[in-house]
């Protein structure tokens, strides 16, 4: 029985937006801040009720565990990431990459539930795939790459390209 | 993308060198307001130390200065030459008079087409700061012929606004004896060929086997070539084709020695050099980057090569295009469809003529009349 009872402890669930249960190792459910902290304010109680995830739904939370199963066991993020910094690298580990490639909406969507969840590592793998997309690109080129809507008039365009050849050596 | 909360796109921004955060605040409205609220990329680009950063950006822009070219040192302008370049200035170190002066670095990476190493300069000077912007026809001039039964010729051209390149090496083949065996080519071709397509004894044999088919070609198809196989390297842009050609329908240089022969063996190697326009670029940093191994030490390499242990990891440059279009398709579609370059004066790029429906009518009707008076 006590046996049983650690099992039950070890798992948790959580329903979806879409209201699916899920039921997930809280080891790797707990590499969501959020979650984590849901689960300490219960005090450590029994967790039988599943937690409610308004903002995302099945298959993106899904997507999500995957990535916090291959991660559980990371270590956690130390103070120096968080330093502000500007041009932080974009390598992405090859697993990574791989988890990534999926279709413009899932990324978008990847990335607004590391946010809401807050997985700070998923969030930076989510960011660093999009910066990788736009490196290189002109705004046309991300305009496109992104569908955009260019919402500037012709004579706004004008205009930001005299602003912007500044640096002409004629 | 544009519907992402502030918080994300500014995290995003820790991402993103100067240049790219400024064209992503060029792209839509709300995307501007957001970027420059958090951090003024454009003000950025205007700091000293940042040329670089500038340079990239103002490439978005070169459009608009067809006399003018993006210098990579300084970032601003610079007047192109106002005449096509004489090939001593490209080849024979006049390079100083148009090298930025305050460009302090070297560019030791070297491109190696039949024992002669290329610098970036060489592509950048003859592809971009030419008179036509864009016209690489400068650059045909790769003319060196190996002593060898060996032969080799080159062609630059533009498509798309990037530079690519073909390099041939070509022997004559009976199919019977003599075989390709000839390793110091194969470890030339790009300088992952190990790492990324095969190894050199490997590859040797592969064309051996294809010289073998000469026999039963000769029988089932004669007068007729093949390519035996396309290598694309997954860490530069840089396919390796192996084929078979008929010497009679064979277009590229051959040598007396070669035209005994039916048939011509040629490896090609197809480079997308990207647009030449920083040595920073991914494309030019990957086919360039030599590294030696303790195994092969490479005495042949060049002298920019490192070990690859030593090699730093922001120097480790890959980029992988092979889910773009085969370079070799875009190179001889192109090739297909332009008319034929004109390497040795100075001629505008011949134009069609341009011919308005409505003008063509008239003077048709003015014609026939004048006919009928």
């Amino acid at each position: 029985m006590a046996s049983a009872s650690t099992d039950a402890a070890k798992v948790i669930k959580v329903t979806t937006s879409d209201g699916i249960d899920i039921t997930v190792d809280r080891q790797v459910a707990e590499r969501s801040i959020l979650i984590k902290n849901l689960l300490e304010d219960l005090g450590g109680e029994s967790t039988d009720e599943p937690i409610p995830i308004p903002n995302v739904n099945e298959a993106v939370m899904k997507k999500v565990l995957e990535w916090c199963e291959h991660h559980k066991a990371d270590p956690p993020a130390s103070q120096d990431d968080d330093s502000d910094s500007r041009k932080k690298s974009t390598d992405i580990e090859e697993w990574d990459q791989k988890f990534m490639q999926v279709d413009q909406e899932m990324l978008f969507e990847i990335i607004l539930a590391a946010n809401y969840l807050d997985i700070k590592a998923l969030l930076d793998v989510g960011c660093k795939t999009v910066a990788n997309m736009i490196k290189g690109k002109s705004p046309d080129e991300i305009r496109k790459t992104f569908n955009i809507q260019n919402d500037f008039t012709p004579e706004e365009e004008d205009q930001i390209r005299r602003e912007n050849e500044w640096a002409e050596d004629r | 993308m544009e519907k992402l909360p502030s918080g994300i796109i500014q995290h995003l921004l820790d991402f993103l060198p100067i240049h790219s955060a400024a064209n992503l605040a060029l792209s839509n409205r709300r995307l501007r307001s957001l970027i420059t609220k958090v951090s003024d990329p454009f003000e950025e680009l205007r700091q000293l130390g940042n040329e670089g950063e500038r340079a990239k950006f103002l490439q978005n822009y070169d459009i608009h200065h067809p006399d003018e070219v993006v210098c990579p040192a300084c970032g601003v302008f610079h007047r192109r030459l106002p005449q096509r370049p004489h090939r001593r200035y490209i080849w024979g170190g006049v390079l100083k008079h148009v090298v930025c002066k305050k460009e302090k670095r070297d560019f030791p990476e070297t491109l190696i087409l039949w024992r002669t190493y290329y610098r970036w300069l060489t592509f950048h000077l003859g592809f971009r700061y030419s008179p036509q912007h864009g016209i690489p026809t400068h650059l045909n001039d790769f003319s060196k012929m190996p002593l060898l039964s060996l032969a080799c010729d080159s062609l630059a051209i533009e498509v798309d606004n990037r530079l690519l390149l073909r390099h041939r090496e070509s022997m004559g083949q009976a199919g019977d004896d003599e075989y390709w065996d000839d390793k110091e080519v194969v470890r030339n071709l790009c300088p992952h060929m190990r790492s990324s397509i095969m190894n050199y004894k490997d590859f040797i044999r592969e064309a051996n086997h294809a010289a073998k088919i000469i026999p039963e070609l000769k029988k089932s198809s004669p007068g007729k070539g093949f390519t035996y196989k396309t290598h694309r390297c997954s860490e530069c842009p840089t396919e390796i084709r192996i084929e078979i050609c008929p010497t009679h329908l064979f277009q590229g240089r051959i040598k007396s020695q070669m035209a005994k022969y039916e048939y011509i063996l040629s490896l090609v190697r197809y480079i997308d050099l990207g647009q030449c326009k920083s040595p920073d670029e991914l494309e030019w940093r990957s086919v360039s980057t030599w590294a030696g191994s303790p195994s092969d030490p490479g005495w042949w390499l060049p002298r920019s090569a490192r070990r690859a242990e030593k090699i730093a990891d922001q120097d480790r440059v890959a980029i992988d295009l092979t889910h773009m279009e085969p370079i070799s398709e875009r190179f001889e579609r192109s090739v297909r469809l332009r008319p034929p370059l004109e390497p040795y004066h100075n001629a505008p790029w011949h134009q069609p003529p341009q011919y308005g429906t409505d003008s063509r009518s008239d003077h048709g009707k003015d014609t026939r009349d004048e006919k009928g008076a």
